[in-house]
């Protein structure tokens, strides 16, 4: 399978008037959001294949992981767009995908660096526009809802505290009696 | 910022002791002579004054003419009031008192159930609303018909004689068996259907509706946990399951005259496993069933990464989780004091102290847990403060009847910052996905109230002067128990632990095979109110969540 062809086609192109909208290129180069949902499926196993011949090829991966999210398979489209973000760190797509796969799963936390990353990379007013909206949504839900708190501190010192706390209390107790 | 907290802390810890008021001496009374007891007389009786028909004919807008003499039920009319009518009628207005206490706490427990509803519902994703608040819904349907079935038999169908509801002799048949020389009640056999022999008497149906809601309340604890990728028809299963077998079984050896119970008579452990309102029988029973089914059907997509590493993920609601922890707080009421089964009996008055000290340690949880919040993470973090609220509550249920106030507040902070531990632990440590924290809030918090009698029991409680068929009054270590106390509240941890556990586990793992227990990633990623429910939640909010 030739790769060499440009790159995604959900980038937009301005149509002139009276232009004629070419018919959606071939499997894997097209818009995965353009795929009827009963020919997944097959949509994906050819990007897989195509991956598989192509293997740092930033832009298939990239849309391997949107198919995989379409598809409801959170953790192989996690793999598809880590790895493209891996091969391409440059990538915007890529990674700001990523970032929205955490945004639509309501991990705000991770979204929200993931797209600020994203916001750094983009190349054009367009992306510009897409990584802010997402920013904008996110930080307008973190706002709104019910924040929790994310467990990235060790446990270790709590622990002990809290064995000390107990060791306090009962020896309180024994010397009040 | 610490500093300034830790400082708050300690002018709050060390405040009472300098505004500490000196006892007032009170003088002497004199001793007053006795006089000299006069019998009272049928003809004594007899003679009570009593308004006149035409004095009532007028109305009484004080008061002062309803309720006398008149008003006692006479066994014969000839002869008018005796002292023995007087006598059944004290009997039946102490049974009546008690019957009334029993339900009216009964019913606000019910209540709880649109507590843990909202709170659940807050804490889940807004695409979920419309499955959370259903399964919230129907359990207590679900739960009502399994226990009427069933359940209700295995629990109380030995329990014998209740005194404060003027004796339930029909729940009369344990099943026994004999080890190390000494009989272990296992459950009970009368009740089924609420007919079954001789079981259709006023006295089994206040127990039936009290033990409900609390068993209503276990079962939906597990729906929190369970949340957003429960199958709809796997928790109706379960929750079948649940309120039919795994809940009545501890339960009766815990109150219903089992084995666990008898830990003092038959073994010299203390009062024997003593669990007042059932941090141990309610709470720490749906924490460990909450962490069955969480493990069985695993964390959220997106709750973990490929790493291990876990992600928060947003909920939708902080307004209705914390309307919903006042909605439980409320309905506590209902669970501690009613536990007595009466107000008008040995010990029942200690429902003013059970009342306060559920109370205390309910806000001693939230404010636990707001400062551990506030100094490990900079913000004092609503839903844990919301989720310590119902910590210190959990913990209080089992010893609320026999601590102190003081013992309450600490067994509350100690609570509140236990369920911030736990949470953490939870979710990091033993990578188990629970929405809204319900394995901390009941199933640890549930151990630990259970520990905390063999601890903190004051010994001062007296309901009727022996609990569980032992004589003196629930005392724990730090206030001169030898440790028997302590030893008998441990082996029902290790009940729980290893034999309720188990028993959900291995119930879920066949539902798991027979039903499935996990939703579609399609319908969880979708959100289950559509797939699952039919109808949206929120159908006129923009959810943008969808994949």
């Amino acid at each position: 399978m030739a790769a060499t062809t440009t790159a995604l086609q959900p980038r937009p192109g301005v149509l002139v008037p009276g232009q004629r909208v070419n018919p959606l290129p071939a499997i894997p180069w097209r818009d995965p959001h353009s795929v009827p949902t009963e020919k997944l499926v097959e949509f994906i196993a050819a990007l897989q294949e195509a991956c598989a011949q192509d293997p740092d090829n930033a832009d298939l991966h990239t849309c391997l992981g949107i198919a995989h999210a379409m598809n409801y398979n959170v953790y192989r489209s996690m793999d598809a767009l880590e790895r493209a973000r891996r091969i391409e760190p440059q990538n915007f797509l890529a990674q700001f995908k990523y970032a929205e796969l955490y945004y639509r799963l309501r991990a705000l936390d991770k979204a929200e660096v993931e797209t600020t990353r994203a916001l750094e990379l983009a190349g054009t007013s367009w992306e510009l526009s897409l990584a802010r909206r997402q920013l904008s949504e996110i930080r307008r839900l973190r706002r709104e809802g019910t924040q929790k708190p994310t467990w990235t501190k060790s446990l270790k010192v709590p622990a002990i505290g809290f064995v000390v706390l107990l060791m306090a209390i009962s020896w309180f107790f024994m010397a009040w009696k | 910022m610490k500093r300034r907290l830790s400082l708050c802390v300690a002018v709050l810890c060390f405040a009472p002791l300098g505004f500490a008021q000196t006892p007032a001496t009170t003088p002497a009374a004199p001793a007053a002579a006795a006089p000299t007891p006069k019998p009272i007389t049928d003809a004594d009786v007899a003679a009570a004054p009593v308004p006149s028909a035409d004095a009532r004919a007028k109305g009484d807008p004080d008061g002062a003419l309803t309720g006398t003499a008149s008003d006692i039920a006479v066994s014969d009319a000839k002869k008018g009031v005796t002292i023995s009518d007087l006598v059944n009628q004290v009997g039946q207005d102490k049974i009546a008192i008690n019957f009334v206490w029993t339900l009216i706490t009964g019913f606000l427990v019910m209540f709880m159930q649109a507590g843990f509803a909202i709170v659940e519902t807050g804490l889940c994703r807004a695409k979920n609303a419309n499955h959370t608040m259903m399964m919230n819904f129907m359990v207590y349907g679900v739960g009502m018909l399994a226990y009427w079935l069933i359940g209700f038999a295995i629990q109380m169908g030995g329990v014998g004689a209740v005194a404060n509801l003027g004796g339930t002799p029909p729940l009369n048949a344990e099943h026994v068996i004999t080890l190390f020389g000494k009989p272990f009640g296992i459950f009970g056999q009368n009740g089924v259907f609420l007919v079954h022999r001789g079981t259709y008497d006023v006295a089994v149906m206040v127990l039936f509706l009290f033990q409900m809601v609390f068993m209503d309340t276990a079962l939906t604890i597990v729906t929190g946990a369970a949340a957003e990728r429960w199958k709809y028809a796997a928790f109706i299963v379960s929750s079948f399951l649940m309120g039919a077998f795994t809940y009545p079984l501890f339960a009766n050896w815990a109150w219903g005259g089992g084995w666990l119970a008898n830990l003092g008579a038959n073994f010299n452990l203390g009062k024997g496993y003593c669990d007042f309102a059932g941090s141990g029988v309610v709470h720490a029973v749906g924490g460990m069933t909450a962490l069955a089914v969480s493990m069985i059907i695993g964390p959220r997509i997106g709750k973990y990464e490929r790493s291990g590493k876990s992600n928060a993920i947003l909920a939708h609601d902080i307004v209705i989780v914390l309307t919903g922890c006042f909605i439980l707080a409320f309905g506590w009421f209902g669970f501690n004091p009613g536990s007595t089964l009466g107000a008008s009996s040995n010990g029942s008055l200690r429902i003013g102290s059970i009342a306060v000290n559920t109370m205390l340690a309910g806000m001693a949880g939230s404010f636990g847990a707001m400062l551990y919040m506030w100094l490990r993470y900079h913000k004092p973090d609503a839903s844990m403060s919301g989720n310590g609220l119902l910590a210190g509550l959990v913990a209080i249920t089992a010893p609320s009847g026999f601590v102190n106030p003081v013992g309450a507040v600490i067994i509350g902070v100690i609570a509140g910052i236990l369920v911030c531990i736990s949470v953490e632990f939870v979710d990091r440590v033993m990578h188990v996905d629970d929405p809204v924290g319900a394995i901390s809030v009941h199933g640890t918090n549930g151990l630990w109230g259970v520990l905390s009698i063999g601890l903190f029991a004051d010994g001062k409680s007296n309901y009727g002067g022996s609990w569980n068929g032992v004589t003196g009054s629930v005392t724990g270590l730090f206030y001169g128990d030898n440790g028997g106390q302590l030893i008998a509240q441990l082996i029902g941890i290790v009940t729980l632990v290893g034999f309720v556990f188990t028993l959900s586990f291995v119930f879920n793992l066949l539902i798991d095979w027979l039903v499935g227990q996990r939703v579609g990633a399609k319908s969880e990623l979708e959100g289950l109110d559509l797939p699952e429910m039919g109808a949206l939640g929120y159908p006129e909010f923009e959810l943008k969540a969808e994949m």
